[in-house]
């Protein structure tokens, strides 16, 4: 269901790679139209300057002649041809390019969010996910956010690319081509298809270079059941299994391993569930429901001693249910926690309606009335 | 002025010219002695060597680290093996090579390196003067060029020992912004020191400014008798359309650098969006500065080029007329495009548009230039000498920069190329390639002059190749590995472009190999050099026509200016090496072309 390993379909021609959208023709025609004008106007130079300066090398006893200081025809001529030259190329380049500024009314609309080093692609019935998928043959229009700097998002197979501007909403659009299906019964196949290359193209910071994603093509009937699968990723799996799920997708795993004496950025969340966390002023806290919740939401407000602050905040990104999964998943991963895991492991049997990210009104900072194992319980009971 | 008297007489008006007698042991190197006599001078020549000593400094501390960024692109993954905080130290790592790299080549290379060196040291004695116009002015841009230099590389190279090593200086965590300062990177999310950084290049920057008001009096006040504007070789003019550049557009950067310092240290909200800023809004000031910047090293590169093409292609240069006003008119449409590094920005798409045919306007001076140097080498009577060979690397570099550039200004195209290796490219052509040749090739042009030796030239000449060589096996594989979609600025790199980086990474290392050649060479030829005629190459600009060195000063008598292009006369003197003016020959050609 999900890629944790960026497939590599890589298909190219000598200067650019496979075109994978309806705007590449046009692109690439006019890419090459340049690139045969350069050719020409490159070789006539070089060869020029080589064949002068053989011709007209210096010989012993062998005067130059004397030869015109400037003809007025000739620096005319050498103005106006390229003049017209760059202005054909200017026509060109200005059409296609309103072409790529005017998305279609109809567009399927996806948000794509950058944050320092992360995607994160948001789809209309709210769920989210690091890589996008799109349904082919479909224009798709990606709004386009930052969290924190600026970021650029860019799929070279599309040949498109926009600035991703904390506070403005830019956009691009994009129509994928069909996926050829060679089997028939492959068309519903949540599993079957393209993947390209999705890049952050603006620096923006120290691990600026993994901010790296991919971008997947389905059939629609394709992407309709993938979505469909993606958005309820509690049905047949245990609540574990689904916390495990979003620490490898919602980007924990970028920052905290699993591991127990793997550090990455942050601390590992092996054996963290149930400890002591020690912390600047030299107090201690524990590491129970209320503050794995209030470290996700507001990461700043318990720092531990040993550790920068400097996770962004995932209020509004990871819902209550969800930071309930991740809550499970961590029990299931620490020593400390004493209680009985097995309530966790039962495979949900019906979507679960809270799944997609709710975005709370107002921003609450306070721990949850309930604690998440009563939670875990009612749903139990559903 | 009166007070200073007594140690420049020169500058009192009225008082009677000193009669020289001319001692040919007598030169600005050994006129007067001592640490005091070199640091204190008001000589245009110390002064520019000074600037040289300075500037090749820079030059090898922003090659060094080129190589070094390049050493560590050799693999497309960190080559720390081990776990993902290693990883990220080392892109920590990466990102402050890239920095330093891009600043120290930008502000401290390649900016000043023509104008502060080969200017200073050319741009009086073109003019036939004693020295620029403000003499004291100039002493100060020195000043504020080395410290502005030292205090920016010290906060650069701190940011570097601290990614490395874990060693915490006072210049704290330098910089890793790359040298554009992108907000809100810079302002409020960068660990470093960039509030420093910034005042290192503000600094910088009126280093710049001020030798800008000092060329534009010079070419205004000191030209000799007979030149007129357009008489005036063309390397002061290349110097004066970069000087408009530097007074005008040198300042915005000034400014905008204070507003990010400015939000980052009191926040104020200018930039940031988190308090009420526009990060596009720094884009715009930067570029406004920073695009006419590229033509501050570009504009005076040619002015070198159409020298040298002249004096080894024993010809008058072609077209000088308009030769002259395109750099005027480059230096003021070069005003007028800098939105065309923010297509992709979301500034709006009329904008766009109308960046992109301005773009393409100051396209034409550039392509017609490079048509007039061609008709100059046609039916001339070319000498390979290594100075020309640069000049003819710079013919092809320059033309395949500006070429590649027509993709970037055709809109939908660059849409796909722009922040790709493709840019990298583009600008290592125009800025490095084109640039660093011209430079090149003026220093051996003027080596001679400058120093009153000969360089060794089979050295000289098979150096220019491997330069050439390495150069393009460095650059031109970006092109591609751009094109097929690898971003720029990233430390680690999907496998399918090692191939390209690995190209890259040779040349190189070729490349530096070829530059350690040059210097060492010109260390032979200061050291054991053959010493040098006043005219080694026949050429008509007024600084061929005193010794080598130059005595203090420059001139025994004012010189009198005809058309600096017009070689006629000019005989080789095989006994003494030195190219001899023979009226009578230059009588019995005069006016023939």
């Amino acid at each position: 269901m999900l890629r944790s390993v960026l497939a590599e379909v890589y298909d190219q021609t000598f200067w650019l790679p496979k075109g994978a959208s309806t705007v590449a023709p046009s692109t690439d025609w006019l890419f090459n139209f340049v690139l045969w004008i350069c050719i020409f106007f490159f070789l006539l130079i070089a060869v020029l300057t080589v064949y002068f300066c053989v011709k007209y090398r210096h010989r012993e006893g062998v005067k130059q002649e004397s030869t015109a200081g400037h003809s007025t025809a000739l620096e005319l001529t050498w103005t106006i041809i390229p003049t017209v030259i760059v202005l054909v190329i200017f026509y060109y380049g200005f059409r296609q390019f309103m072409n790529l500024s005017v998305d279609p009314p109809n567009s399927y609309e996806i948000t794509a969010t950058g944050m320092m080093w992360n995607w994160q692609f948001t789809y209309p019935n709210g769920y989210t996910s690091p890589e996008l998928h799109v349904p082919a043959g479909v224009p798709v229009r990606v709004i386009l956010d930052s969290k924190d700097v600026i970021h650029s998002l860019f799929v070279p197979a599309f040949r498109v690319k926009k600035d991703v501007v904390p506070g403005r909403y830019n956009r691009l659009w994009f129509q994928a081509e069909k996926v050829p299906v060679t089997d028939p019964k492959d068309i519903a196949d949540p599993d079957k298809f393209d993947v390209y290359d999705l890049y952050c193209a603006a620096y923006c910071g120290t691990n600026h270079s993994t901010m790296k994603s991919i971008a997947c093509v389905h059939t629609p009937e394709s992407f309709k059941a993938w979505l469909t699968i993606a958005s309820n990723p509690y049905l047949g799996h245990t609540l574990i299994e689904v916390g495990e799920l979003f620490y490898k997708t919602r980007s924990c795993a970028t920052c905290h391993s699993n591991e127990k004496d793997k550090i990455i950025t942050g601390p590992s969340w092996r054996d963290m569930f149930g400890s002591q966390i020690p912390l600047a002023d030299g107090t201690t806290v524990l590491a129970d429901e209320a503050y794995v919740r209030e470290s996700i939401y507001v990461p700043g407000a318990k720092i531990h001693r040993n550790f920068p602050n400097v996770m962004p905040s995932q209020l509004g990104m990871i819902s209550d249910t969800d930071v309930n999964a991740i809550i499970a998943y961590m029990k299931s991963i620490s020593v400390n926690f004493k209680g009985d895991l097995s309530q966790f492991q039962v495979k949900g049997t019906a979507p679960e309606k809270g799944a997609p990210t709710t975005m709370p009104l107002t921003p609450s900072i306070s721990p949850p009335a309930t604690s998440p194992a009563t939670k875990a319980l009612d749903k139990k009971s559903d | 002025m009166s007070a200073d008297a007594g140690t420049i007489p020169y500058k009192e008006p009225g008082m009677p010219r000193p009669q020289h007698v001319v001692d040919l042991h007598d030169n600005y190197l050994n006129h007067s002695k001592g640490i005091k006599s070199w640091l204190l001078t008001l000589d245009h020549k110390r002064i520019g060597i000074m600037y040289m000593v300075g500037i090749l400094s820079a030059f090898f501390l922003g090659g060094l680290f080129a190589i070094l960024l390049r050493t560590m692109l050799w693999s497309p993954v960190v080559m720390v093996p081990g776990n993902e905080q290693i990883a990220s130290s080392s892109y920590r790592l990466y990102n402050h090579f890239f920095t330093l790299h891009g600043a120290v080549m930008v502000f401290m290379f390649i900016i000043p390196a023509i104008p502060a060196i080969l200017g200073n040291f050319i741009l009086p004695l073109q003019l036939g003067a004693k020295d620029v116009a403000f003499p004291r002015l100039n002493l100060l841009s020195l000043y504020l060029y080395a410290t502005g230099a030292l205090f920016f590389s010290f906060i650069l190279l701190s940011g570097v020992l601290h990614a490395a090593f874990n060693i915490t200086l006072p210049g704290g965590f330098g910089l890793d912004t790359g040298w554009t300062f992108y907000t809100p990177y810079s302002s409020s999310k960068a660990q470093g020191n960039v509030v420093a950084a910034t005042l290192g290049a503000f600094v910088l920057g009126f280093s710049s400014i001020l030798t800008g008001v000092n060329f534009i009096a010079s070419i205004h006040t000191l030209r000799p008798k007979g030149m007129t504007w357009f008489r005036m070789p063309l390397f002061l003019w290349a110097l004066y359309a970069t000087s408009i550049i530097q007074i005008l557009a040198t300042p915005v950067l000034a400014i905008t650098l204070l507003l990010l310092a400015a939000e980052r240290s009191i926040g104020i909200g200018i930039f940031d969006p988190a308090m009420g800023g526009d990060p596009v809004l720094f884009q715009h000031f930067f570029w406004f500065y920073s695009h006419p910047a590229v033509y501050i090293m570009i504009l005076p590169a040619m002015g070198v080029i159409s020298e040298v093409i002249v004096a080894f292609s024993r010809k008058h240069v072609f077209g000088y007329n308009f030769i002259a006003l395109s750099s005027i008119a480059i230096a003021l449409l070069g005003f007028l495009v800098w939105g065309h590094h923010m297509f992709v920005s979301g500034q709006s798409p009329l904008a766009n548009v109308i960046f992109s045919l301005l773009t393409f306007s100051v396209a034409i001076p550039s392509a017609v230039k490079v048509f007039n140097w061609l008709a100059t080498l046609y039916k001339g009577d070319i000498r390979l000498k290594t100075p020309m060979l640069y000049a003819l690397g710079f013919m092809m570099l320059f033309t395949i920069g500006g070429l590649t550039g027509l993709f970037l200004g055709a809109l939908a195209v660059d849409v796909h190329l722009t922040n790709t290796y493709f840019i990298v490219a583009h600008f290592h052509y125009v800025m490095m390639g084109s640039m660093l040749f011209a430079f090149l090739a003026g220093m051996y042009y003027w080596w001679p002059k400058m120093f009153g030796k000969m360089y060794n030239e089979t050295v000289g000449v098979i150096a220019s190749i491997i330069v050439f060589v390495g150069f393009n096996t460095a650059f031109f594989p970006q092109f591609i590995a751009g094109s097929l979609g690898m971003p720029r600025r990233y430390a680690s790199y999907p496998i399918q472009f090692v191939g390209y980086h690995r190209a890259s990474t040779i040349g190189a290392y070729t490349m530096g190999l070829g530059l350690v050649l040059v210097g060492l060479n010109w260390a032979h030829a200061l050291l054991r050099g053959k010493k040098a005629p006043s005219n080694p190459w026949g050429s008509n600009t007024l600084e061929w026509r005193t010794p080598s060195p130059p005595p203090h000063d420059n001139f025994p008598d004012a010189p009198v200016a005809n058309d600096p292009y017009d070689l006629h006369g000019w005989e080789y003197d095989k006994a003494t090496e030195n190219w001899v003016y023979n009226e009578h020959a230059a009588g019995a050609t005069a006016g023939s072309h």
